[in-house]
């Protein structure tokens, strides 16, 4: 069209090879897959926008009698561990009723996967498994890039959540969670974002650009969102293994075999249905059941099948050390990576436990030499501001960029408990929400 | 064939194809997303036909043509809008042509470029394109010429047989969806 005639001329070929290059952008079909799981099952025609990328297939919670699609919202924050954040070894305090977390300054030196693995098999605690309710606490966040040009940085979005499955189907299983449909809180991510986030003004929040996410209302806040509980009727399902669809009830997982030889083969012949014709995954059977152990190191199995899973997972082709990293929390562990599996776990082997799972990391085959913080974010505080009220800022994501992680998941609490938290009176009356009875 | 093969089994083929159609991996996957869920809640239909999957593509390209109305809209003209220049490499001076050449294509108008897309990527004919998109045969024809005019391609031969062979050599060996074939006539089309 233009008389731009110096470029020069092209060849079928060439649009061929620029097609080929764009097919790298596919995004990772498991993933993908999770979130399209999540939405269907819990019954979303409209589809909610944002990433429902989490690790809880979608199920429909009420908030006494309303409908809410709660899980495609937990859903919706995604995952990734900050190994590219720094290894400094911030200890924290967070501990928890089950997996008491000691503060972890001194790990013990590791030089392989294996290894951690192993130790972490050896030291998983003993744990209660009897109990009425399978209780998950977690914090969630994504990575954004926010500021202005002059004043580039990073931020996090934080929802911390509680999941309490019930044992017994008919029963209410319950989520406390600051979920909303309007606004998630996000702060900046390290202190250098910080300095560059008051530097620019310290804007109360950021919206993202359009076409991202479509319901344009969203809104990321520096301030934290108020909790909330929902419920839903238990069908009785309290974990899942990936692969698996419907999810588990208590007394499958605790069929579950611990014995090394048995657990494996059970694991391999999942993850070898889904990685051959017809289903044919495109990744090898070892790394899907990397993924399969993921899952269960946070479902409600023995203690003896989770040292089994540990070291399952240490016996599988393609683990990669990290080395030692901090958690979005705080915590120190060590960081894995699993070859084909667009994800890093951070383990702590002396507590034998999971703290971290992170989505989005990119192909650790080809990890980004400029690191995540280095990329530029694209516009800078808008027009969007009115009288009186400082401007948010516009916000892009870090989705679909190769090589950043984009989300995480921290477990703070994995266990059985005998029974539900007492309500706060002051959630209850601040949502106006009535209780329905258990 | 239930929601859940279909999804497992062609998920990967849909991701790339809405990758290679949107350029953009954020943008892509929403719209797969989209695209499936709402594909799930009119399954017991959509099943019925003989290739699910191209009512599903439909709902794709539909899905990006309607995202970049709306990029469109949203954004003051003047500012650099284009989701392909987001995320073109800048590092290699070897591949500068290729990455020249994505970041043109992103600079098509939408139909232009769904139509190089879907004739040169996913080889399709003329007939089925524009069923697909809702417009002429002729219209077709039409964006097809001026997006390669615009990209400054010459083809060695015109027509369909060369697009299949382009559409077969762009394809991953291997997880190559089967021959291009003709829409069913009794989809109903249009995005819901």
């Amino acid at each position: 069209m233009g008389p731009r005639d110096d470029r020069p001329l092209r060849t079928g070929a060439d649009l061929v090879a620029a097609f080929r290059d764009l097919e790298q952008r596919a995004a990772d079909p498991h993933r993908v897959l999770t979130a399209i799981r999540a939405a269907t099952s819990a019954g979303a025609d409209g589809g909610r926008r944002g990433r429902a990328t989490g690790r809880y297939p979608a199920r429909r919670w009420r908030i006494a009698g309303t409908a809410v699609l709660a899980a495609a919202v937990a859903a919706a924050m995604a995952i990734a561990v900050p190994a590219l954040l720094s290894a400094a070894s911030r200890s924290s305090a967070l501990g928890n009723r089950h997996h008491q977390l000691t503060p972890a300054s001194s790990l013990p030196v590791l030089h392989s996967a294996r290894q951690v693995l192993l130790m972490a098999a050896a030291d998983v605690p003993a744990e209660a498994t009897t109990g009425s309710y399978w209780h998950v606490a977690e914090v969630q966040g994504d990575m954004l890039a926010g500021g202005t040009k002059a004043h580039p940085y990073n931020i996090v979005t934080r929802n911390p959540e509680q999941m309490w499955y019930a044992r017994t189907p008919g029963h209410h299983n319950w989520m406390l969670s600051s979920w909303n449909n309007s606004s998630a809180q996000a702060i900046p991510l390290t202190s250098a974002d910080r300095a560059a986030w008051r530097a620019a003004g310290s804007p109360p929040g950021w919206f993202p650009l359009p076409g991202r996410h479509r319901d344009s209302g969203y809104r990321y806040t520096v301030r934290s969102q108020p909790l909330q509980y929902v419920w839903q009727a238990s069908d009785g399902v309290v974990g899942w293994i990936f692969g698996v669809d419907p999810g588990f009830h208590a007394d499958q997982f605790a069929r579950m075999p611990a014995s090394y030889t048995a657990l494996r083969r059970y694991l391999f012949s999942i993850a070898d249905r889904l990685a051959k014709p017809p289903i044919n995954y495109g990744i090898p059977a070892s790394s899907i059941v990397w993924v399969e152990a993921k899952y269960l190191l946070v479902d409600p199995v023995s203690a003896d099948v989770r040292a089994t899973t540990f070291r399952v997972m240490a016996s599988l082709p393609g683990t990669r050390l990290l080395g030692l990293v901090t958690d979005p929390l705080g915590r120190q562990g060590y960081g894995l990576a699993m070859k084909f599996d667009e994800s890093e776990l951070i383990i702590n082997p002396v507590t034998g436990t999971m703290l971290d799972y992170a989505y989005g990391v990119g192909r650790p085959e080809k990890p980004n030499p400029a690191g995540p913080q280095q990329q530029p974010p694209l516009v800078g505080c808008g027009p969007h501001a009115t009288p009186g009220r400082r401007a948010f800022c516009k916000l892009e994501t870090y989705y679909g960029r190769p090589d950043t992680w984009t989300g995480y998941v921290a477990f703070t609490s994995v266990g059985w408990v005998a029974a539900l938290p007492k309500v706060p009176p002051a959630v209850r009356s601040n949502q106006g929400y009535v209780y329905a009875p258990l | 064939m239930i929601f859940e093969e279909f999804l497992v089994a062609r998920l990967p083929a849909v991701l790339r194809f809405a990758a290679v159609l949107t350029g953009d991996r954020a943008s892509a996957e929403d719209a797969v997303q989209d695209a499936m869920i709402r594909a799930h809640a009119r399954w017991s239909m959509i099943s019925q036909l003989d290739r699910p999957e191209f009512y599903v593509r439909k709902m794709i390209v539909n899905e990006f043509l309607a995202a970049r109305r709306r990029t469109w809209r949203l954004i003051p003209a003047g500012r650099s809008t284009d989701l392909d220049d987001r995320i073109t490499p800048d590092h290699a001076d070897g591949l500068a042509d290729r990455a020249v050449l994505i970041a043109e294509l992103g600079k098509l108008p939408p139909r232009q470029r769904a139509v190089l897309v879907l004739r040169y990527y996913e080889g399709l004919s003329d007939p089925v394109i524009a069923d697909l998109l809702g417009v002429s045969h002729g219209a077709v024809r039409g964006y097809a010429s001026r997006a390669l005019a615009a990209l400054r391609i010459e083809l060695t031969q015109a027509g369909s047989a060369s697009a299949d062979q382009m559409a077969k050599a762009g394809r991953r060996s291997g997880q190559a969806s089967p021959a291009p074939v003709r829409f069913e006539e009794d989809y109903h089309g249009s995005k819901g």
